[in-house]
């Protein structure tokens, strides 16, 4: 596959998280009557806290999906980094401001996660991509 | 053309009259009006005014109805000191403000009857006692919100200096101090309240309605949980020259708060273009606005106990006195 290929299959998957996000704050929030504008304004306002509450800790999965090189192994890592996610949650979650576990469920915090947690692996993947010289991919 | 005999005449025109006060309001108003544009903020209290033009509840009283929203007090105060805004909703205060000062502006309603609360992520602060030396962030100061709260601390022995106050320029930006930790509790409006409750529940956080300033505004007054901070007001000019007017908008009203109570989603869709605010929000904000169509009159001691609290501290807030009876329309 070349790079300009492998880079729209990656802009594709990051659009999917988007919309899959969305779907999910529409569904989690029920916001009916449907209203793209709040649906839009609950997902960005969702996945930018989920981001910004944990900060410097998105570097980790960052950095470790730039430095692997197949994409089975981001896709272990995705839920490895969910599941560590959820730990974190459960131990430091309310310091941070977030809900405890015990109120959230764990299958609410494996749908607060997922999305991220695959957003920033791609986007450590994109840099890896972006980053290499060939025009092709191995 | 014979003239009646005046017993007979005295009857006919005592039968009309009798007929024409027993018809609904709106057949008593004169021949209908061109046009008619409400205005009113783009916040909870519109919401049943504005669902009531989209539904054509006006119909029989203008030809064309339009509901716009003002953005501020400035926006509001030009538009009724030149003449544009007629029929408007507006803060109860600056209503009283604006008739003192000889502007001719009459309270019609009440459209709610208090929409603030503390909201917080600490499920240990329950009552104003519990707020001893938290944050505290507040979209308006020395706005009603923040006044009758003062009073409330007050009851509740709880010294404001014992409070970290955390400025905020706009509710929004509350919510986002509230949610962000970087304040402890927010005092919010509605829909800004029901939005923060949205937003936490995305990012997987969790505020509650810690405390409904106005149950505690009414264990200090006596007179219920009602704090009529924002209804219909009408300019002296347009009501004189159209005369049973106000009265059937006021009844259309009322016709139409119960639909709203029943049917918050179907009056959020049809408000939310006109507030330009998202369906979802406001339809999970109705329950939460305790939204009115009381006669302004009938709610004239809780009116006083708000505006009594404001002048105290800012008596100019409201003109430097009462509103006599003429400031109660209906």
């Amino acid at each position: 596959m070349s790079k300009p290929q492998r880079l729209i299959l990656h802009l594709s998957a990051f659009v999917l998280c988007l919309l899959f996000s969305a779907a999910l704050a529409t569904w989690r929030g029920a916001l009916w009557p449907f209203d793209p504008k709040a649906t839009a304004l609950m997902t960005v306002s969702g996945l930018a806290s989920v981001f910004s509450g944990w900060g410097p800790v998105w570097i980790i999965p960052l950095v470790l999906s730039v430095a692997v090189n197949r994409m089975v192994w981001r896709l272990a890592l995705w839920i490895i980094t969910v599941v560590a996610m959820i730990g974190m949650h459960g131990t430091l979650g309310p310091a941070q401001g977030f809900a405890p576990l015990t109120r959230l469920t764990v299958p609410s915090a494996v749908l607060l996660y997922a999305v991220p947690t695959a957003m920033c692996l791609l986007l450590g993947s994109l840099i890896r991509l972006t980053m290499s010289r060939s025009t092709e991919f191995n | 053309m014979h003239d009646l005999p005046s017993r007979r005449r005295f009857l006919l025109s005592s039968a009309i009259s009798v007929a024409a006060l027993s018809m609904p309001a709106v057949l008593r108003a004169k021949t209908p009006l061109q046009g008619l544009t409400f205005y009113g903020p783009p916040a909870g209290p519109s919401i049943t005014l504005a669902y009531a033009v989209a539904e054509g509840s006006f119909s029989d009283i203008a030809g064309e109805v339009a509901f716009k929203t003002w953005r501020d007090p400035d926006e509001l105060r030009a538009g009724l000191t030149s003449g544009t805004m007629k029929v408007v909703i507006m803060p109860s205060n600056a209503a009283a403000n604006l008739y003192n000062r000889g502007l001719g502006v009459r309270m019609v309603n009440a459209m709610t009857l208090g929409l603030n609360y503390i909201m917080t992520k600490d499920p240990a602060i329950k009552t104003p006692a519990d707020l001893r030396g938290r944050s505290i962030t507040f979209p308006f100061r020395n706005d009603t919100p923040d006044i009758l709260l003062r009073r409330v601390l007050a009851a509740a022995d709880v010294p404001e200096n014992s409070l970290k106050i955390v400025n905020a320029a706009t509710p929004i930006e509350a919510v986002q101090l509230l949610l962000s930790g970087r304040a402890e509790t927010a005092v919010l409006p509605e829909p800004a309240t029901t939005m923060a409750e949205m937003r936490a529940l995305q990012a997987g956080q969790e505020v509650y309605r810690a405390i409904n300033i106005q149950e505690e505004w009414g264990k200090i007054t006596g007179l219920g949980p009602v704090a009529p901070q924002a209804g219909l007001a009408v300019m002296r000019d347009f009501d004189e020259a159209n005369p049973g007017v106000i009265e059937a908008i006021q009844s259309a009203i009322e016709a139409t708060l119960p639909k709203v109570i029943a049917n918050p989603m179907e009056a959020a869709k049809a408000a939310a273009n006109a507030l330009g605010m998202p369906a979802p929000i406001l339809a999970k904000s109705i329950p939460h606005s305790a939204l009115s169509a009381d006669r302004a009159s009938s709610l004239r001691p809780q009116f006083e106990a708000m505006y009594k609290a404001v002048a105290d501290v800012e008596p100019r807030a409201i003109g430097g006195q009462l509103p006599d009876d003429g400031f109660y329309r209906l």
